[in-house]
Parts: C-alpha cells; structure tokens; sequence
C-alpha cells in the first residue's frame, strides 16, 4: 500500500513538475522572443495635424492642415527577450486648407521594448530620423522624432495584428539670417497593420 | 491552455529551428544590395537636398494660407478673356459668364436668348461687349454685340465679311477698334470692324491678306493721335499700324522677331510697347526704337502686364512658360526679379502657392476705369482649382489674390 502510495505520490509530482515547467513555457517571452528575432510590420492609417510652433514656441494657429494618411513599414531585430533595434520608412500626408498637399517621407531607426501576454504583445518605441518634406515643389529635410505604442495579437505563428499610436515630431530647421523660420510640427499617427515574424 | 502551448511550439518550431540557418542566406542578400542600397539612398537625398529651399517655410508658409471659396464655375477650366461694360464683368470660357462689378455671383450670359452655345472669342470697349459664337465644328457662326449688358444683342453679319469656315482665335477691343483673329484655310487673319460700312475689313495692309503665323495679341499704344496706332504680334512677328494698314515692324535694331518666339504683348497706354518672348528676354518700344533686357535668361515667357501700382515702384508681371508655371515679379526700376511669389503682388509665397502656382496663365487683365484691380485669367485643367484670381490694391498694398 505504501508502495502503491508512493507510486502515486511520484507520479503526481513527476505531473506537478511537468507541468510547473510548462507554466514557464507559458510565458511567451520564455518561447517567442529571443535575440536574433526579427520581424516586418506593415501599418496604414490617418494622419492628424496637432499643433505647430514657431521659433519661439508660440503656436501658429490655425495650422491651415487637414486629416491625412500615412503608411509605414518597419523592420525589427530583437537584441534581447524585450528590446529590438530597427529601421523604418514611412509616407504620409496631409492636405492644407489652401488646397495644397503637404507629403512627409520620414526614414528612421527606431527601438522598441515589447512585452506579452499570449496571445497580445505590447510595445512602446521611439524612432529617430530624417523626414523629407514637399509642399507646392519646395522640398526640405528636417530631423523627425516618433514616439508610440501599440498593441497586436497573433493569429498564428508568424502573423499578428495590431493597432499603434505615434506622437510625430517634425522640426523643421532653418539656419542664418532664416533661422525665424523654424518650426515645430507635430503629428497624431494611428494606425492598423500586420507584422510578420521570422 | 493546450492550444495556447501549441502555437508556443509552433513559433519555436520555426524561432530557434529556421533562424540560423536561414541567417546566412538573409548576410549574402545584404551583400549583395548593400552598395545598391548605399547609392539609392545617397542618390535621393542628393535630389531632395538640391531641391530644398532654407527661405521656404513649409510650415509657416501654410499658417498663412488662406482658403479660397471661388465660385463652382471657374474650377477645372480655361479663363481666356475679360472684359467690362461699366456694370458688369464678364469672363471667357467655353461660354461667357458676368456678374455685377459691385456684386458677388457669376452667371452664364445668354446671347440673343441663347444659354447653349460655345463662344471661341469675347471683347469689350467699356460700354459694349461682343461675343463670337461657334457651331460644334468650332466653324464661326456670328459676333454679337450688346451696349444694354447682354439685355438686347445685335448680330453683327461676321460671316458675310469673314468667311463661314473660319475659326475664331481671340477677339480684341483696343481703343474701341473691334478686331477678329481668325484662322481658315487661307491661314491666320486679323480683320477689324468698320463702324461707318457696318462690316469686318482686313486690318492687315493690302500686301498681307493673312499669315502663315498664328497671331497672339493687340494693343494700341495709349497715343492720342489720328489715326490710331496699334501693335500686333504673331508668334514670330511684331505689326504696327492703324487698322486696315497694319505692316510688319521691319526696325533692324534690336527687332524682337523671333521664329516661334512671341509670346506676350504689352503697353504702358503711353506709347511704350513691351513684348516677352520665349527665350526669357523682354522687348521695349519707345520713343521710335527698340531695347531689350533679359527677365530670366534661357526662360519661356508668358502674357505680360505693366503694373502701375504702387506707382513708386512699377512692376512688370510676366508668366512663365516652363514647367512650373505661374508668373514672376520684374522691378525695372531695381532691375530685379522676384519669383515664387516672393514680392508684393502676391503677399506671400504662400498665397502665390495656393493660387497661382504651377497654373498656366492665360492673361492679366485691369479694368480701365480701376487700376486697383487686376484679374489673373488661368487655365488650371485640375478638378479644385480656380481660374480666376483677383487681386485689389488697397491702402498701399495688393491685398493678395482671391479667387473669383
């Protein structure tokens, strides 16, 4: 009987340790997020002008711009279970009240920390770049900066889904006897997209 | 749980099996476009860099703009002429539209009780308008007049004189000289009404019964003298005289002549004759001979106007006939030369951007009893954009162009 009792006793906690180990498993990171991780998203959503400034910080206002769309694409390398290294490419645009089109083509490095719970990830990143800018044939290049975040769910193993938000701040720099120019722009992006995982 | 477990194993199925061993393939293919890349990249931001503008603010630059709210008729088309009768003015396109001077609407212009017609050519002397109508093969049907502002219309027997299968170029009242371009079989004519037989004569001398040349514009020079002086330019060739005796400008100096290479004509209303041509340089008459000075070298131009407002500082505006379009500002006085909308006519660059920019301009047009006024006559062809631009001097300054 004690035998028995042990036998019993043993395969339970042979089941116990079992599945404690798969527990760990359970936790995503443990299994879907190592470094050398890569991923591409592709995102496409609207674009809203928030408010600009100009070189003393007093904003313009009205912005004379409308609600507009932008896309990106962005590809990302995991360096540990959280945090990934990447670059992204974006278009996007707005129209202004004058009738004129105003297109941003933003190219970035961005990083990322991302975190899950299965089958959602988690992510805040900042991205940094250049942002090349044309309105009525007059072209500029300013620096840009993004900040956002965004949730996704997988729906199967190399493919999820999600929605992001991103803060876009464009300065747009003039130098000398211009420098009153400056400009402070900033952006609402939101979007949908897919990210592919390999 | 189980299912949760498995797509875990699925993902590190594919994470840890497939990621080396596809690692070394993913290095090669870098390899490979790493240079292409680089020169791409390099290659766009040469262009994008040659193309920047440090006095251009793209934001502040669209703080200022202003929205237009031009009437519907004057989106997507051609405005070719202008004119006034002292209550009214009217606008060319496919058809004639008017409104009150004073007054905010644009209508269409019945002609002799006609709304559906195509009118190829439209004039005014101040008090009268005259309108060409055209059947569907654009072959002349009639020039109309009405001295009561398109209440009553008097068909002025144009074929008899002209021809019926002729076309109607332009029509032009200068000096209250009624003149009919017109090209046929024969070529391009230029007749003019004659008000004591009631019928249209060649407005060339006897040796020119018509050219092989389109013809672009008239004026008359602004001299008071009998009989009236009028300048004419094909698109290689400068006229003068009165009407009836119109001869080539045979001057050897500095003659503006060039094949193919007018584009523009202009007077001062004393005396002074301008003439833009395609290769950026403009031509002066005065005083009996002919100078010239460059607007912008290697550059077609466009119609042409002289700006007596503000009069400390007369301006010449000319349109451009590149690409880009628009017109440009020429100080004659500095000898300078604003683009883009950068001087006072336009305000700002942004408003020039808004409005005018890359539009093709048809003609500028002053009303001769409002100086304070003028009007841009553009061809825009893009759904959402106007045709028609006034702009209003007012305590000192161009308030900036406003859509008609």
């Amino acid at each position: 009987m004690s035998k028995r009792l042990l036998s019993i006793m043993l395969m339970i906690s042979t089941l116990a340790l079992t599945l404690s180990a798969q527990e760990k498993i359970e936790d995503p990171f443990e299994a879907t997020r190592v470094k050398g991780d890569q991923s591409i998203s592709i995102d496409i959503g609207g674009f809203v002008p928030l408010f600009v400034l100009d070189n003393t910080g007093t904003p313009i206002s009205p912005s004379n711009m409308s609600i507009g769309a932008a896309f990106s694409v962005q590809y990302r390398y995991m360096l540990g279970k959280n945090f990934a290294i990447g670059g992204s490419g974006a278009g996007s645009f707005v129209t202004t009240v004058g009738g004129g089109t105003l297109f941003l083509a933003p190219i970035a490095i961005t990083g990322a920390w991302i975190w899950s719970r299965e089958p959602m990830e988690y992510e805040v990143s900042a991205e940094l770049g250049m942002n090349i800018m044309r309105l009525y044939g007059n072209g500029l290049i300013s620096p840009i900066a993004k900040f956002g975040g965004g949730i996704s769910r997988f729906v199967d193993s190399s493919w999820s889904i999600g929605f992001k938000l991103n803060w876009w701040f464009v300065p747009e720099i003039h130098l000398g006897a211009y420098s009153n120019l400056t400009s402070y722009a900033n952006f609402l992006e939101f979007s949908i997209g897919a990210n592919y995982h390999f | 749980m189980l299912n949760m477990l498995n797509k875990i194993r699925k993902r590190e199925s594919k994470f840890f099996l497939n990621r080396r061993a596809r690692e070394y393939p993913r290095k090669d293919i870098c390899a490979l476009y790493k240079k292409s890349q680089s020169i791409f990249i390099a290659i766009l931001i040469i262009l994008t860099i040659s193309s920047c503008d440090n006095t251009f603010s793209i934001f502040q630059s669209i703080g200022q703009e202003k929205k237009q709210l031009g009437a519907e008729l004057f989106k997507a088309t051609t405005v070719r002429a202008m004119g006034s009768d002292g209550t009214n003015y009217y606008a060319l396109m496919s058809k004639v539209v008017y409104k009150p001077i004073a007054g905010e609407n644009w209508n269409i212009l019945s002609i002799d009780g006609d709304s559906d017609y195509f009118a190829p050519g439209f004039a005014s002397d101040g008090s009268t308008i005259f309108v060409a109508k055209a059947d569907s093969n654009n072959n002349l049907e009639d020039i109309y007049s009405s001295s009561d502002n398109g209440t009553s219309w008097k068909a002025m027997d144009a074929k008899n004189s002209i021809g019926s299968s002729v076309s109607v170029d332009w029509l032009k009242c200068e000096n209250k000289t009624l003149f009919v371009a017109v090209h046929g079989s024969a070529g391009y004519s230029l007749f003019y009404y004659d008000v004591a037989s009631t019928s249209f004569k060649n407005a060339f001398d006897s040796t020119i019964p018509s050219l092989s040349e389109p013809l672009v514009d008239i004026v008359w020079d602004g001299i008071s003298s009998s009989p009236a002086k009028f300048w004419l330019i094909s698109s290689s060739k400068v006229y003068s005289g009165a009407e009836g005796s119109i001869a080539e400008d045979t001057s050897t100096s500095n003659n503006p002549a060039l094949s193919n290479g007018l584009v523009g004509i202009a007077s001062d209303g004393a005396g002074r004759i301008l003439v833009s041509r395609s290769d950026g340089i403009v031509y002066s008459y005065a005083s009996g001979s002919w100078t010239n000075f460059t607007v912008k070298s290697s550059t077609k131009l466009g119609p042409l106007i002289l700006l007596n407002q503000p009069s400390t500082s007369n301006r010449i505006l000319v349109a451009k006939g590149t690409s880009t379009l628009g017109y440009m500002e020429y100080d004659e006085t500095g000898l300078a030369l604003y683009e883009n909308g950068k001087d006072f006519v336009s305000t700002s660059q942004s408003i020039y951007n808004s409005t005018v920019r890359a539009k093709k301009v048809e003609g500028f047009w002053q009303p001769a009893s409002d100086l304070n006024t003028i009007f841009i006559l553009l061809a825009t062809g893009t759904e959402g954009s106007y045709a028609l631009y006034r702009n209003t001097y007012s305590g000192g300054t161009w308030g900036g162009w406003i859509a008609e």
